[in-house]
């Protein structure tokens, strides 16, 4: 060896040597350092020749090696004569346990300031992750694991009535109140205390303008089987429950009386005016109570529905309109009660018989707890946490290719710690304090990051996801969303779950480097030292990448195309331009005896107002059912068997209706003024009824009895036209008849009315309309104002949150599975440097270097999409809940998600290769 | 002499590579490499200052009140160096090293430990 190799292997030997040195002292002393070692260095070599050159240059590296070991390590101030550290037992090793925990992370957290691209990297590839799931966590607490405040939950059950038409499996149904009080009167009850609740609306005026607002209809008790008392006055008493003397006394909710009444203890005994009814408060709800419907302002006695709300409520046997709601008796089992309820269904119908020979009525029992959250909330609610779950763990792999390269880098900072005598516990303990640090960093801008994600989520969560399946109790509620204790701890343990997960494989990495060969190689024998248990890591971690994230991303690819198949269908009418809005005639209104005039005047006045194209009055689009009945007899035909009729939907329409909403007519006439005057009735038919009554599409003409007849009109209805198929119900429900009345057949005193309005922006309207509204009628409120884009994109208001959700979680896994693989690659390539530039010296052309790096990372991601597609195909079930006319193994989403993911992949591979070509041969063998 | 901190006695014995550059820097103002080659010198090459202990001692030496760093002595000198000298403070340390050495030096002798002076 010559003296010039001698000396620049030397030379090179103490630069690295150098690097033991913190960066500080580095920038300091470095180049001076450095300097003065060649010159020492090249002046032994022309005294005393290389061999004593050489053997003071190791001294120097090994001194280095030592001094910087010690400066990195050396904590506080230096001891007052300055001494520096010698090898052996450094200070911290010497001082305790707790104060080598301190300097790790002292060190820790230089080191990482040192590194700033992947300290952010890897803080922000955690706060995705555990931000995720945290605020996922939190919705699941909010919306299905919180417990309503209620004491001893699993003695809490709902009554139900049930009712099986011609042999069907029974249905659940709501009570009519006479049926409701052979229940409560019964003896021996097994469920007791019980109590009937509904919740209607209303109109309250007092305190303020005329409002609509909540009420719900509960008989005495109610407060108390729940377990709560007023925060003021009392609840409703046994002897307020004769319908035949109404008791008129309300409660308030807390919320009414703070916003409304200005929270005054004076209110007790106060009289408000409900519907025209004078009541007197009694009592207040406890705070944050807002019924088991969840939509309660104002409670009032079940017994005073009739002479407040609707006369046919207490009265009718079959006007069924409650549910009950009570305790199972301290000793009765929940069986029990449900075989007493059967019973006790037997002996309602057999007092209260509906007539018809195919409805049997019977009763069971249901446990509140399984009530409570309806299927598709639970549904979305584990979705989310699965995809949340599998951020998290995509996280996790791309933080550990992060980690794995960072430890790479640093192979020698590690092999030069080995060589002054660090313990591998005490490198796999950094390795952990680092990974501990990031994970504290990451998990608390995940903390922060779900604060604000909470607060979105709360925001876009479908009410409907909070009810029982049948929407008469919700007890969920998102208002009070956000970050307590318990999803703190879940934050927490997901961080240091995660810490463990990436924080293992480089610390046992790190403490197994090669000494010898890390001190000795450069970094050409690193390949062979990732792969643990015969494991190429590189490749396991792409591939895992790519797995979660085809999971993602064809679970977002379903949604999407359902979500786009459900926008993609035929509402029926124009929904642009559109405003609706609901009234409801004030008791005692000057009107209530001609609503029909009231109708008249309002339209009159609402399309006299600038920018109106047309007003009419009806159930609009998306607005559900007036009523909903079966089909009875079409004349000419046999008799229907009772109960076997189609259902048809009944809507109560002004003349104009089909024009100003741009339904189209498609035989006959619509109907106008002279509609409803005679004793013959006109009905409109939509195709769908046509198609189902009159297959030989010879409707016009023909007569139906629909089983909704007013005295004195004539039984059979005539259809007069048939006009297309407009959507009442949301677009993933199947269309069904339905039929159209003229208003003057059914003089109603609610109704809604739609207005066509020019220009861009519908709702402009609604002062001009409650201006109109209010000089015809003051005590009149206005309310259900919604636009019609509005009431549309309610109806598939479940999935889009769900898609929107599930589409960020599957960019965010998108992103960081292209980020990993970038990454991996990179680190790859950097590895092969000195192998590639061999293989182009020797005239390997650029395609060729390139397919080398390329083929190893896509045959990874290939292996992974494989697997991931394997994951999707087996999970796709979890998504049926929020499908439309798609298979959960639609071919597109697969096909679509695959073909995304393996371009991501393929482009993130191909960059950092196509880098390797840049590698000059003869540079990169020089490097070694 | 009330405060212990400053009583030389309290920081010795120093460890060698201080008192080395102690002795090799002297009443002069000077830099690493100049430092390392005065103490071979001065040992007649028998000794030396590894870089990586210089350095740091030099650092440590700084910080502790021993050296302080000085302007270069002269234009011509290379600016980008640090250069050095001692302390009052230092001198009273090295003076009190070089006393604690006599002492056991004459205790070696008393011995016949110590090598006889040609």
């Amino acid at each position: 060896m010559s003296d010039r190799a001698v000396e620049a292997s030397l030379v090179r030997a103490f630069r690295m040597a150098q690097r033991a040195f913190p960066r500080d002292f580095r920038d300091r002393h470095g180049r001076e350092m450095g300097e003065a070692f060649e010159r020492a260095l090249r002046r032994r070599l022309g005294a005393s020749g290389p061999a004593a050159a050489a053997r003071f240059g190791l001294a120097a590296v090994v001194d280095a090696v030592r001094q910087g070991w010690t400066e990195r390590t050396r904590s506080g101030p230096p001891d007052g004569h300055g001494r520096p550290e010698r090898g052996g037992p450094s200070g911290h090793e010497r001082g305790g346990v707790m104060r080598g925990w301190a300097t790790d992370l002292r060190i820790a957290a230089r080191a990482l300031r040192r590194s700033p691209g992947f300290t952010a990297a890897a803080v922000a590839v955690l706060a995705l992750g555990i931000g995720a799931n945290t605020t996922v966590f939190s919705a699941l607490r909010a919306a299905i694991l919180a417990s309503p405040p209620y004491p001893e939950l699993d003695r809490l059950v709902l009554a139900d009535l049930t009712l099986s038409r011609n042999g069907e499996p029974p249905e659940i149904m709501p009570w009519s109140y006479p049926k409701f009080r052979v229940l409560a009167e019964a003896d021996d009850r097994l469920v007791d205390p019980l109590a009937g609740y509904a919740l209607r609306s209303v109109t309250l005026t007092e305190a303020g303008p005329p409002t609509r607002i909540g009420v719900e209809l509960v008989s005495p008790g109610y407060f108390g089987i729940l377990g709560l008392t007023p925060a003021l006055g009392r609840e409703f008493g046994p002897s307020e429950s004769d319908p035949g003397d109404p008791p008129l006394v309300a409660m308030l909710s807390h919320d009414l009386w703070r916003g409304r009444f200005g929270a005054d203890a004076g209110v007790l005994g106060r009289t408000i005016v409900l519907n025209g009814d004078a009541v007197t408060v009694v009592g207040v709800a406890p705070p944050g109570f807002s019924g088991l419907t969840g939509g309660a302002e104002v409670w009032i006695p079940m017994a005073a529905a009739g002479e407040v709300v609707s006369a046919f409520m207490t009265r009718g046997a079959q006007a069924h309109w409650m549910r009950v709601v009570g305790r199972l008796r301290a000793d009765a089992t929940f069986e029990a009660a449900q075989a007493w309820m059967e019973g006790l269904g037997r002996a309602v119908a057999e007092a209260h018989p509906s007539g018809e020979s195919y409805e049997e009525y019977g009763g069971t029992a249901r446990l509140f707890e399984d009530v409570r959250v309806n299927e598709n909330g639970r549904a979305a609610v584990l979705l989310l946490s699965v995809a949340a779950g599998l951020v998290l763990l995509v996280a996790c792999a791309n933080l550990s290719g992060l980690l794995l390269a960072r430890t790479r880098a640093r192979a020698r900072d590690t092999a030069v710690r080995r060589a002054v005598g660090a313990s591998r516990w005490r490198l796999v303990r950094a390795s952990f304090v680092e990974s501990g640090l990031l994970a504290g960093l990451g998990g608390g801008l995940g903390l922060v990051l779900s604060v604000w994600g909470t607060s979105v989520v709360a925001a876009a969560w479908p009410q409907d996801f909070l009810g029982s399946a049948d929407g008469e109790m919700r007890v969920m509620s998102l208002d009070a969303l956000g970050l307590d204790l318990p999803v703190l701890a879940f934050g927490l343990a997901a961080t240091a779950v995660t810490m463990l997960l990436f924080g293992i494989a480089p610390a046992v990495r790190g403490a197994s480097t090669d000494l010898s060969a890390r001190l000795k190689e450069g970094a050409g024998a690193s390949r062979r030292a990732d792969r643990v248990a015969g494991v190429d890591l590189r490749a396991l971690l792409v591939g895992g990448q790519v797995a979660l994230a085809v999971v993602l991303l064809v679970g977002a690819g379903l949604v999407g195309v359902s979500m786009k198949r459900l926008l993609d269908v035929d509402p029926g009418f124009e929904p642009e331009g559109l405003l609706t809005v609901q009234f409801s005639l004030a008791r005692g209104s000057a009107w209530s005896d001609d609503p029909v005039a009231f109708q008249d005047a309002f339209l009159e006045r609402v399309a006299a107002l600038p920018g109106v194209e047309g007003a009419v009055m009806g159930v609009p689009p998306y607005g559900g059912h007036w009523s909903v009945t079966l089909v009875q007899d079409v004349e000419g035909r046999p008799p229907v068997p009772p109960g076997e009729g189609e259902r048809i939907g009944i809507n109560i329409v002004t003349p104009g209706y089909f024009e100003v909403l741009g339904i189209p007519l498609l035989q006959g006439r619509t109907l106008d003024e002279t509609d409803g005057l005679d004793a013959a009735p006109s009905v409109v038919l939509n195709r769908t009824a046509a198609v189902r009554l009159f297959p030989e599409g010879d409707a016009v003409g023909r007569r139906i009895e629909l089983g909704i007849t007013d005295e004195g009109k004539e039984r059979l209805v005539t259809v007069v036209g048939v006009v297309g198929d407009a959507r009442y119900t949301p677009p993933d429900e199947p269309l069904i008849p339905e039929a159209y009345y003229a208003a003057r057949e059914f003089p109603l005193t609610a109704s809604s009315l739609t207005v066509r309005v020019a220009g861009s922006d519908p709702s402009a309207l609604v002062p001009a309309i409650r201006a109109a509204l209010q000089e015809l009628d003051p005590p009149t409120p206005l309310f259900g104002i919604r636009t019609m884009t509005e009431r549309r994109a309610e109806a598939t208001g479940d999935r889009r949150v769900v898609l929107w959700l599930l589409s960020v979680f599957a960019a965010v896994t998108l992103l960081l599975a292209a980020t990993g693989t970038w990454g991996i690659v990179s680190y790859a390539v950097a590895d092969r440097r000195r192998e590639l530039g061999l293989r182009m010296a020797l005239g390997a052309g650029r395609g060729r270097v390139v397919g080398t790096v390329l083929r190893a990372s896509v045959a990874a991601g290939v292996a992974g999409l494989g697997v991931g597609l394997a994951m999707a195909w087996a999970g796709g079930r979890m998504l049926d809940a929020f499908l439309f006319e798609t298979s959960a193994r639609d071919p597109w989403a697969f096909a679509g998600g695959g073909a995304l993911l393996l371009a991501v992949v393929a482009l993130a591979s191909y960059v950092p290769a196509r880098r390797a070509t840049t590698v000059d041969p003869v540079e990169a063998l020089k490097a070694e | 002499m009330a405060d212990p901190a400053d009583d030389p006695q309290a920081v010795l014995p120093l460890s060698p590579p201080v008192f080395h550059v102690l002795l090799a820097l002297g009443d002069g103002t000077s830099h690493g490499y100049a430092i390392m080659q005065a103490f071979e010198e001065l040992t007649d090459g028998r000794d030396h200052l590894l870089p990586g202990t210089l350095y740091a001692t030099l650092a440590r030496m700084a910080e502790s009140g021993l050296l302080e760093e000085a302007a270069p002595p002269d234009p011509d000198a290379d600016a980008r160096r640090r250069y050095y000298r001692v302390t009052p403070w230092g001198r009273r340390v090295a003076v009190a090293e070089s006393e604690r050495m006599r002492m056991l030096l004459d205790v070696a002798a008393g011995r016949g430990l110590a090598p006889e002076r040609a």
